[in-house]
């Protein structure tokens, strides 16, 4: 038993260790001109006033596109789960298929068809809409399982009232998975925060502050990552930078754990 | 079995289910249109270990040895880890007890961390630490060890759900034949639950082949065979992220050819993963 707590206890101490020395070093750097001037000198300097904004713009792209087309997707997975189960099963294969894929290759993607095709160029329009794609399978799995339970419990009533399949889907599965979609649009934001790899070759690394979406801009993410690797001297920042994104983070993860309590009361599923 | 209006209504979501399908189409036509030239597959994989864009000398291989050793290693470490965390979770653990829910809660936190901060982390406080003992510290250990704490909360939450997919008649009945834990596990719980503890090994390891941030900051990014725990390596998500940013023609096609490669790879293990899910769908 002993040797199994001390793998267990060893098993916790990367994350306490990364988080303590994420805001140790991190926050001290907080002053309130980190949020209202850019970054100077490569990042050394300054606040990450157009960093914010940029990430910003890149997740409000990110969640106009994917959260109805993940919710429609989702949709569409209840019908066919009832008429079409070969269909459900094709769209399910492709959605396990797509969680798979490393965001890497997403960021080749929107780097060819985005930055080159469709002649966006390194923006962040380009950066939002590879990241919606990346968070596509995450959204609607979680969708969809809500979805499902609803269209289970539903089902019998409807039928017995005589309600269009239509009808059912938009004024009934769809109102009472409301909770849910706001669950999935959380979990989606935090998954699309997180992400680096992806931006690199899709929004760019310009600190500048972007004057519209068709402008390069540098995700907070991708700044720890700049500040890290290319700039010397950098790191100061690049853990001030990390500090804010763990916290924000954190704080998101709290209001899911709060939210998800009261969804699981209000209608006992997800 | 619809009138047509009711098609009509349902349309829309037809159309966002045959987008979704499409990305996955959309990605490979992407991704093979920008390879100039893929049956020189062969070319890319001839183990002289030479990467040399600026003379046209691309092998992919020492960059895939390393990606796939970084991403066992990274298993062979969490697997423990994530084995007696899950049980521990699961059996020792008070249900409901604040000292389990916080770990809970610290796992499921972790598990979808972003992979940059482990990069910064593993920079300045794991590389460090190995080049105390000796000098570099960038390498296979280092990146092995930030991927194993980046993974290993995923692979716990993993375990969980196979444990729990056991019947819980088997604790009831090695409880009432008063079998310790540590038998119960090694004996009973694993053998049990095998063949799904090794389809989520095999989604972990799928993520850590194609990790990237965290392991282009510890890894070194020296285009060399991974013969030494302590040798400075590049993987091929390393490679993409280093080099996307200035590469032309011939290095451009390149590079999407080993992103090719990395997506064949999470693919195959996608699939090999695949009958679990359908095991769900059943349940």
């Amino acid at each position: 038993m002993r040797i199994s707590s001390s793998i267990l206890y060893l098993g916790l101490i990367p994350g306490l260790w990364l988080i303590t020395c994420t805001l140790i070093l991190g926050l001290p750097q907080l002053r309130l001109e980190t949020f209202l001037i850019s970054p100077s000198d490569a990042g050394r300097a300054g606040g990450l006033l157009s960093i914010i904004i940029s990430t910003l713009l890149i997740l409000t792209i990110t969640l106009v596109i994917s959260v109805p087309l993940a919710s429609a997707t989702a949709l569409a997975m209840t019908y066919f789960r009832r008429y079409f189960l070969k269909l459900s099963r094709l769209l399910s294969l492709s959605l396990d298929v797509l969680s798979a894929i490393p965001s890497v290759i997403f960021g080749l993607f929107g780097n060819v068809l985005f930055v080159e095709k469709l002649n966006l160029g390194h923006s962040i329009l380009s950066g939002g809409l590879t990241l919606a794609f990346m968070i596509l399978p995450t959204m609607v799995r979680t969708l969809e399982s809500s979805y499902h339970e609803i269209e289970k419990g539903y089902a019998k009533t409807t039928e017995a009232l005589g309600i269009n399949f239509s009808t059912f889907i938009y004024q009934i599965v769809f109102p009472l998975g409301l909770p849910a979609l706001i669950f999935a649009t959380i979990l989606g934001m935090t998954r699309a925060m997180a992400e680096t790899a992806a931006l690199l070759f899709t929004s760019g690394y310009s600190d500048r502050m972007p004057e519209s979406v068709l402008d390069s801009g540098r995700s907070m993410s991708v700044h720890i990552y700049e500040l890290a690797m290319n700039v010397p001297g950098g790191d100061k920042n690049a853990y001030l930078t990390a500090a804010l994104l763990v916290f924000i983070l954190l704080t998101i993860n709290s209001a899911i754990t709060y939210f998800g309590y009261h969804l699981n009361k209000r209608l006992g599923i997800l | 079995m619809f009138r047509l209006s009711e098609w009509f209504k349902l349309s829309p979501l037809f159309l966002a289910a045959a987008i979704t399908v499409s990305v996955l189409t959309l990605i490979f036509i992407m991704i093979l249109s920008e390879i100039q030239d893929l049956a020189s597959l062969p070319a890319f994989i001839t183990f002289n270990g030479l990467w040399f864009p600026t003379e046209g000398l691309f092998d992919l291989t020492p960059m895939l040895l390393s990606t796939l050793l970084i991403a066992v290693c990274a298993l062979v470490f969490s697997i423990p880890i994530s084995i007696v965390q899950a049980y521990w979770l699961i059996f020792i653990a008070k249900k409901n007890g604040v000292w389990s829910i916080l770990v809970k809660r610290f796992i499921e936190v972790f598990s979808g961390f972003p992979s940059v901060v482990f990069g910064l982390w593993g920079l300045t406080e794991i590389v460090p630490l190995i080049a105390k003992w000796t000098s570099p510290g960038f390498g296979l250990l280092a990146s092995a060890v930030v991927l194993a704490a980046m993974i290993s909360p995923y692979l716990t939450l993993l375990f969980e759900a196979n444990f729990l997919s056991a019947p819980t008649q088997l604790k009831l009945v090695s409880n009432s034949l008063g079998i310790t834990h540590q038998k119960f596990l090694f004996q009973i719980l694993i053998p049990y639950s095998i063949k799904r503890l090794v389809q989520s090994s095999a989604l972990a390891l799928g993520r850590g082949i194609g990790e990237t941030m965290a392991i282009v900051m510890v890894a070194g990014n020296v285009v060399n065979f991974p013969t030494d725990f302590i040798k400075p390596i590049r993987t091929i998500t390393g490679a993409i992220a280093l080099e996307m940013g200035y590469a032309v023609d011939g290095h451009r096609s390149a590079l999407f050819m080993a992103g090719f490669i990395l997506l064949v790879l999470s693919l195959l293990i996608a699939f090999l993963t695949q009958d679990k899910m359908e095991q769900h769908d059943a349940n």
